[in-house]
């Protein structure tokens, strides 16, 4: 059996030893352009130019998350990879998607300031090739209470406890029942077939599971 | 037979739309750190992290020229990968290594070089395993470096700035007359077969055999 390409990373570029001002400087500068996506951390900046595979990952996990909120019925609020940064800690990032969903409510119909709004209460990051910066300590400093990593081959959750520190679980806060273990199987079956059939075979997935619940 | 494996090539990293007292800002705050290394070219940067191959092409070269210049008598002064960079042009580079030799003179024991009074060093040498997204050549041209060498892993080719203000190839060095260029990539692969040393030795036996009267 022909082993599966290994996913192309990321290229990556970190810097050590750079103010908040440079980067605020870099973002205003950055514009509307997506690229590159900027995580930082109390001095240290890393830049991100995402690979094919790690936008197609990004897109089929979206989709995933897209179904099943709508046939469960989640209310969510997308804010992409919306900048979440709070000067005070010095922490600054940009994740691949991000959702309000315990807090949507509260976000509903309006302009969201970090300053004084909630932050996002799932992030999800691929990470084909790991990370410099310790991304955990940048999402706990900005309060996210779910981090979703995917690096290609597993998806782990995390969770924010009261001690400001992530712990892995088992099933999602934010949308229970999620199939995070199946996810690297569905993001592989991806590749043996359209992204349309791929994405009835989920949708017709997640029904029978509810039909064998409720039944 | 088992494929050689391809020389990991470096990790990069463009902006666009960046302005110069952002790019300054960026040098001064990297400070003493040599990675990334920076290019920039008229609001474009490009920031550079070597991988473990570039690094290694880059001593490799840096002693094929060391070697030469002592064997030929050739004086230089080594400026390392200082950064370059003209504010009135807009652009700015770090070279792999780059050298005084017809300014060895003027420039040596100088630790800073101030393109505004200073000459620019005279030969510079890139490695690029990975293409960069900048046009170096057109940088390199703006700080008026006489004589480029761009190394991509397999090929090194030599470029000499003339009077139009553009690089020509050339297909042998002016500053470093008899360099053996087309030998560069054979000498490289070489290496991967050998201790360092003795590579160093055997190219120090070849040049001078090659330097011997009578000889070819």
């Amino acid at each position: 059996m022909a082993t599966a390409e290994r996913a192309a990373p990321e290229q990556r570029i970190v810097m050590h030893g750079i103010s908040w001002q440079t980067y605020q400087n870099l973002l205003d500068e950055r514009g509307d352009r997506k690229v590159p996506q900027m995580c930082y951390n109390q001095g240290s900046l890393e830049l991100m130019s995402p690979s094919e595979d790690h936008e197609v990952y990004r897109r089929l996990l979206g989709r995933m998350i897209d179904d099943w909120t709508v046939e469960n019925d989640i209310p969510i609020r997308s804010m992409g990879a919306t900048t979440l940064k709070r000067e005070t800690e010095q922490h600054g990032a940009e994740a691949d998607e991000c959702f309000y969903v315990k807090n949507e409510r509260l976000v509903r119909g309006r302009r969201i300031d970090l300053n004084v709004d909630p932050p996002p209460d799932l992030a999800i990051e691929i990470d084909i090739s790991s990370s410099s910066i310790a991304k955990l300590d940048v999402y706990a400093g900005l309060g996210v209470r779910e981090i979703w990593l995917f690096n290609g081959e597993a998806l782990t959750v995390y969770e924010l406890r009261s001690d400001g520190r992530y712990q892995i679980i088992g099933e999602s806060v934010n949308l229970p029942g999620f199939p995070i273990k199946d996810v690297a199987d569905w993001i592989a079956r991806a590749q043996t077939t359209d992204e349309t059939s791929w994405a009835r075979s989920f949708l017709a997935w997640i029904r029978q599971r509810d039909a064998s619940k409720d039944g | 037979m088992a494929t050689a494996e391809r020389p990991a090539p470096e990790q990069r990293i463009v902006m666009h739309g960046i302005s110069w007292r952002t790019y300054e800002k960026l040098l001064e705050e990297r400070g003493e750190r040599t990675v990334p290394r920076m290019c920039y070219n008229q609001g474009s940067l490009e920031m550079m992290s070597p991988s473990k191959e570039h690094e290694k092409y880059r001593r490799l070269i840096g002693r094929l020229i060391d070697e030469w210049t002592v064997a030929n008598g050739i004086e230089i002064a080594s400026a390392g990968a200082t950064t370059l960079k003209r504010e009135v042009s807009q652009r700015g580079a770090e070279a792999d290594e780059c050298f005084y030799i017809r300014d060895e003179r003027l420039m040596r024991g100088r630790r800073k070089i101030d393109l505004n009074v200073d000459p620019p060093p005279d030969l510079a040498f890139e490695i690029d395993i990975s293409s960069s997204s900048i046009d170096k050549l057109v940088v390199y041209a703006a700080l008026g470096v006489r004589e480029v060498w761009l190394f991509n892993g397999e090929t090194l080719t030599i470029y000499e700035l003339q009077s139009d203000g553009r690089y020509h190839a050339i297909e042998k060095s002016v500053l470093l007359p008899g360099f053996p260029v087309k030998d560069v990539p054979e000498w490289i692969s070489r290496a991967s077969t050998t201790g360092e040393t003795k590579w160093t030795g055997a190219f120090r036996d070849w040049v001078r055999t090659r330097s011997e009267p009578g000889g070819d």
